[in-house]
């Protein structure tokens, strides 16, 4: 007994409910696979969702999304072992409609997002692994999955099976899968009580804080994070795979080290753990993505490769609704036309590079890999806390340091030469401008 | 809280081979400590014993939830893994999944795996892990991720 349908999309992450549901809004059968009890089961991520890009898909979103906290205030933190320097900004204008940031648990936020393709016609069939492609003649005909008899026919399938995505690198879209491109993000949830965070963070009704931290996962490239939930505080590290590997360092102890850094340990005085988690995230950009189409199949999310992680913007949830959207717009297009030849489907990587998931990865390319170099992991964070110390550091009756000075004594001591410091000033200026 | 490891950090150091010449712990001396004297640079590690809220590692793996199946997802071929000298698996799985043992090959227990993928990324002999996914429903469930 094989079924037969429209469009098959795998995986009930963002990228797969967006796309179900703009399918399904389109007015065509599709069949929303989810390998998890219910979506977002399986899923791990920092802790911030940028909402704008549901604006259109679901009108007035927020009244319904299962949001912990609104983001209004942002700290970027730059750590070394004993300093910590931050820049804070906050914002009323966030705290209210159309909001910008907001924290959610993926168990709720998935399981919601999906809902809302249900709601629109898709149908979701959680419990349900798809372990390979059905092909005819060199097209995806559809998936096979592990239900009994689990033949799933289909004119289109859209693979948003996350990080890891066997459907396209089994469908050849993937050339090579290099390590280096990935990081393992790697999480706490632990539960302080909303009072608490509240005082502790300055914060009141729901509002939020999201802390980005540069530095402080030495000796392997990466970063930390610290968002704060209604009632719980989110932190992680995320740890470039192969210096992990290099480390032979338990990832869990990066964590824990960095949770005990002075600047941080006070924020989780009295908590407890409340969930440990890990997930693996493609950091490596626009130069990193595989393929994106074939003959009856797109990929879309982090299948696809399309977190945006360049040092100050980390984002993937708006990434992969985006694309997931598009890919579902492109497939309700071929539908509608009974193309589904990699030449009408790669209308799809068109419209990725007029929008702006492509769009923003392409100009930002040169930053992921800048990012996790280790002079932006230790040597400018250390120079740049150096330098604020010994100007706040009052030494009468010595005269004041003289800055210049200062900058370049504290470059040369991190081994910085000038002409690097340039360069790296103008590949981010080059990207950002 | 910066101030007392600061002042343990100099305290620690005085009388070390390459501050000594400095004086700097010499209550005498009547010039202030230069910038360059702290050497902040040679970052001082928080010794272990300092960790904050330290958690066992089996309350860790205690806090996630799981369905466990009868089969296993992910297999090892571990005549492959006893010719493995560097065994990256085994410090690198986040959920401490690849024990290491006498006869010098890979005890690997899938029943706790968060299906992250870490282990075939890194893993440096091509077919040593075969990797999959559990069959639906079951695995690791996440809730507060």
């Amino acid at each position: 007994m094989s079924v037969s349908t429209q469009a098959v999309v795998v995986g009930a992450g963002p990228a797969g409910s967006a796309a179900a549901l703009v399918l399904a809004r389109a007015g065509f059968e599709v069949v929303l696979l989810e390998r998890g009890p219910y979506p977002g089961s399986k899923n791990v991520y920092g802790g911030v969702v940028y909402g704008r890009i549901l604006d259109e898909l679901i009108p007035q979103w927020w009244e319904s999304a299962p949001i912990q906290r609104w983001i209004t205030r942002r700290s970027t933190v730059v750590l070394t072992e004993s300093q910590a320097l931050s820049v804070d900004f906050r914002t009323q204008r966030w705290k209210g409609q159309p909001f910008n940031g907001a924290t959610a648990y993926r168990s709720e936020f998935d399981q919601w997002l999906a809902s809302q393709a249900e709601k629109d016609g898709a149908k979701l069939l959680c419990s349900t692994t798809a372990v390979g492609l059905i092909k005819e003649g060199g097209k995806v005909v559809g998936v096979r999955t592990d239900r009994p008899n689990g033949e799933l026919y289909s004119k289109l399938v859209v693979a948003c099976d996350g990080v890891n995505s066997l459907l396209a690198k089994e469908a050849g879209l993937y050339e090579d899968v290099d390590a280096n491109n990935f990081t393992l993000g790697v999480k706490e949830v632990w539960y302080l009580g909303k009072k608490e965070i509240d005082n502790r963070f300055g914060l009141s009704m729901n509002e939020g804080v999201d802390i980005e931290i540069l530095g402080g996962t030495n000796p392997i490239a990466g970063g930390g994070f610290i968002y704060t939930n209604l009632d719980t505080l989110a932190i992680g590290a995320v740890l470039r795979l192969t210096d992990l590997a290099a480390s032979r360092k338990r990832p869990e102890e990066i964590v824990a080290r960095l949770r005990s850094h002075p600047a941080i340990a006070p924020w989780f005085l009295g908590s407890h753990l409340v969930e440990y988690s890990a997930h693996l995230i493609p950091e490596g950009g626009y130069h990193s993505m595989p393929r994106l189409v074939t003959d009856g199949l797109l990929v879309a999310g982090d299948a696809a490769g399309m977190c945006l992680t360049t040092g100050i913007w980390l984002e993937g949830i708006n990434y992969a609704i985006g694309s997931g959207a598009i890919a579902g717009k492109v497939a309700a297009a071929a539908l509608a036309r009974g193309d589904y030849s990699s030449s009408m489907l790669s209308k799809y990587e068109t419209e990725l590079h007029h929008s702006f998931v492509l769009g923003n990865h392409r100009r930002l390319r040169h930053l992921p890999h800048l990012v996790l170099s280790e002079r932006l992991q230790s040597r400018y964070p250390q120079a740049l806390c150096n330098v604020v110390e010994s100007m706040f550091t009052v030494r009468d009756p010595l005269p004041k340091p003289r800055l210049s000075r200062l900058v370049r004594a504290e470059l040369k001591k991190a081994g910085v030469r000038g002409t690097e410091l340039l360069s790296d000033l103008l590949s981010i200026l080059r990207d950002l401008q | 809280m910066k101030k007392t490891y600061a002042l343990r950090y100099l305290s620690s150091r005085s009388g070390s081979r390459k501050h000594n010449s400095t004086g700097h712990d010499d209550p005498t001396r009547s010039e202030p400590l230069t910038y360059e004297e702290l050497d902040w640079a040679e970052n001082f590690p928080l010794p272990d014993d300092q960790l904050l809220h330290p958690v066992a590692f089996e309350d860790r793996m205690g806090s996630v939830h799981f369905i466990v199946h009868e089969r296993a997802h992910i297999t090892i071929d571990n005549d492959t893994c006893k010719g493995c000298t560097t065994k990256s698996c085994v410090t690198a799985c986040p959920a401490g999944l690849f024990v290491p043992t006498a006869d010098g090959g890979i005890l690997f227990n899938y029943e706790q795996c968060f299906e992250c993928g870490t282990c075939y990324m890194i893993c440096n002999h091509k077919g040593a892990i075969s990797w999959s996914y559990p069959v639906g429903g079951y695995g690791v469930e996440f809730r507060y991720a």
